[in-house]
């Protein structure tokens, strides 16, 4: 089976869309709330989740032959809660601003439901090379939709994006103009809700297609 | 080779424990390699909170600005003196109890030892939204020029908007964040104890 064969395409595509983490399987949402009120923690908690569910479906699915079946469990948690701290150490050395923001987040990616449920589904029964494409391409499903949260929470909340004033200045009601940020917007309650927005245009878009 | 019986419990017992002996070295050895790095990012980071409560937010290199403004004073002393563009003010850590978790801050105060210059406030768990804002600057900037003592006595206070106790001016005061009322008591706790704590260092600083 060659690399980029028809199977390995189909592995990579499904949760990108039809076989969403976050849209289709309503998986990892609480990180998804937490993370998404400005578009750079957004970012990096998107590609720390991407790299951890690749390099742990990585590492099972080269482990699954002499795992133990009765503490299977224990040794995926193992492996993800290490590789959740190795993340977290180099966050906190090169980002210290980022983690500071994502704070506990880091840690509960230990949790996330997105990633025991890749190794048990997928990293347990298939060879390395689609575990590492399935592991990338759900963290991608995941993180595509952190950034479409954090991209319009960010916008209208605080009017900027990346920390860049997208708003003009003069628009704003301090300055004589008619606009002012939607605090809402700012709040979790407010990431539940676009997410809801985000798997409703998803349902909507993918029934045209049936 | 036989196939060895990955159920059996000696298997499972061994697997385990070499797993997690490899686990904690790696994790040990990453902990270690990054440390230095890391420490150096906390420190720069009170630094940055230092510089604040000294109305120097934002600045574009804060290293230089701390040595500028408060030479090479260790950042985690409970007391430091700074000066602002040729005048003396005083810095004091303040530390309590939020809602959820610690609270802490500093309280930078003029040469005449009971005017507010400015405050910074951090926290490590309050409800985003509602206690989280102490961190902002609006609430922090609320407290510039405003008097700490009053007949000796430590008087700095956040109350309810209108729920003031009567026997202190305005200027003693400041309005606490609206629908945060316990990390805002926690905030008036801290400052009342905090500062009391410190009166002789002020007075010092008053009188030098």
């Amino acid at each position: 089976m060659s690399l980029f064969s028809k199977e390995n395409g189909e592995i990579f595509k499904g949760p990108l869309n039809l076989n969403n983490p976050v849209a289709v399987q309503v998986l990892g949402i609480c990180s998804a709330l937490a993370v998404t009120s400005q578009l750079m923690p957004a970012i990096v908690m998107g590609i720390s989740v991407t790299a951890i569910t690749a390099f742990a479906n990585v590492i099972i699915s080269l482990l699954r032959k002499t795992i133990p079946n009765r503490i299977r469990i224990i040794v995926q948690l193992v492996v993800v809660a290490a590789l959740v701290t190795i993340v977290s150490n180099i966050l906190k050395a090169y980002v210290y601003d980022v983690s500071v923001e994502l704070s506990v987040y880091v840690g509960l990616i230990i949790t996330n439901c997105i990633l025991m449920g890749r190794l048990e589904a997928f990293a347990m029964q298939n060879s390395p090379w689609p575990s590492f494409l399935d592991g990338i391409a759900n963290g991608l499903g995941y993180a595509f939709v952190l950034v479409v949260v954090g991209f319009v929470r960010e916008l209208l909340g605080f009017g900027t994006i990346l920390g860049f004033q997208i708003v003009p200045d003069c628009c704003y009601m301090e300055n004589g103009g008619l606009y002012i940020n939607n605090g809402m917007m700012t709040m979790p309650a407010m990431a539940l809700i676009l997410v809801a927005c985000f798997i409703w245009v998803h349902r909507i878009v993918n029934e045209e297609k049936k | 080779m036989a196939k060895l019986n990955t159920n059996s419990n000696a298997y499972t017992i061994i697997y385990a424990s070499v797993l997690v002996i490899i686990v904690a070295f790696l994790l040990a050895f990453i902990s270690s390699a990054l440390k230095d790095t890391q420490e150096k990012n906390v420190a720069l980071d009170t630094k940055k909170q230092i510089l604040s409560a000294l109305n120097i937010r934002d600045c574009a290199d804060p290293e230089a600005e701390w040595s500028k403004v408060l030479g090479d004073q260790d950042q985690n002393a409970e007391i430091l003196t700074a000066d602002v563009n040729g005048e003396q003010k005083l810095v004091v850590k303040v530390k309590g109890a939020g809602l959820w978790g610690p609270i802490w801050g500093w309280v930078s105060i003029n040469k005449d030892g009971e005017t507010v210059y400015g405050t910074f406030f951090n926290h490590e768990g309050e409800t985003a939204g509602l206690g989280a804002r102490i961190k902002e600057q609006w609430f922090q900037e609320s407290f510039q020029g405003k008097k700490i003592f009053a007949d000796g006595n430590v008087v700095l206070s956040v109350f309810k908007a209108g729920k003031a106790d009567p026997t202190l001016s305005a200027d003693n005061y400041v309005d606490a964040v609206t629908g945060a009322t316990l990390t805002s008591n926690g905030v008036h706790d801290m400052l009342r104890a905090g500062i009391a704590a410190k009166q002789a260092d002020i007075e010092a600083f008053k009188n030098k």
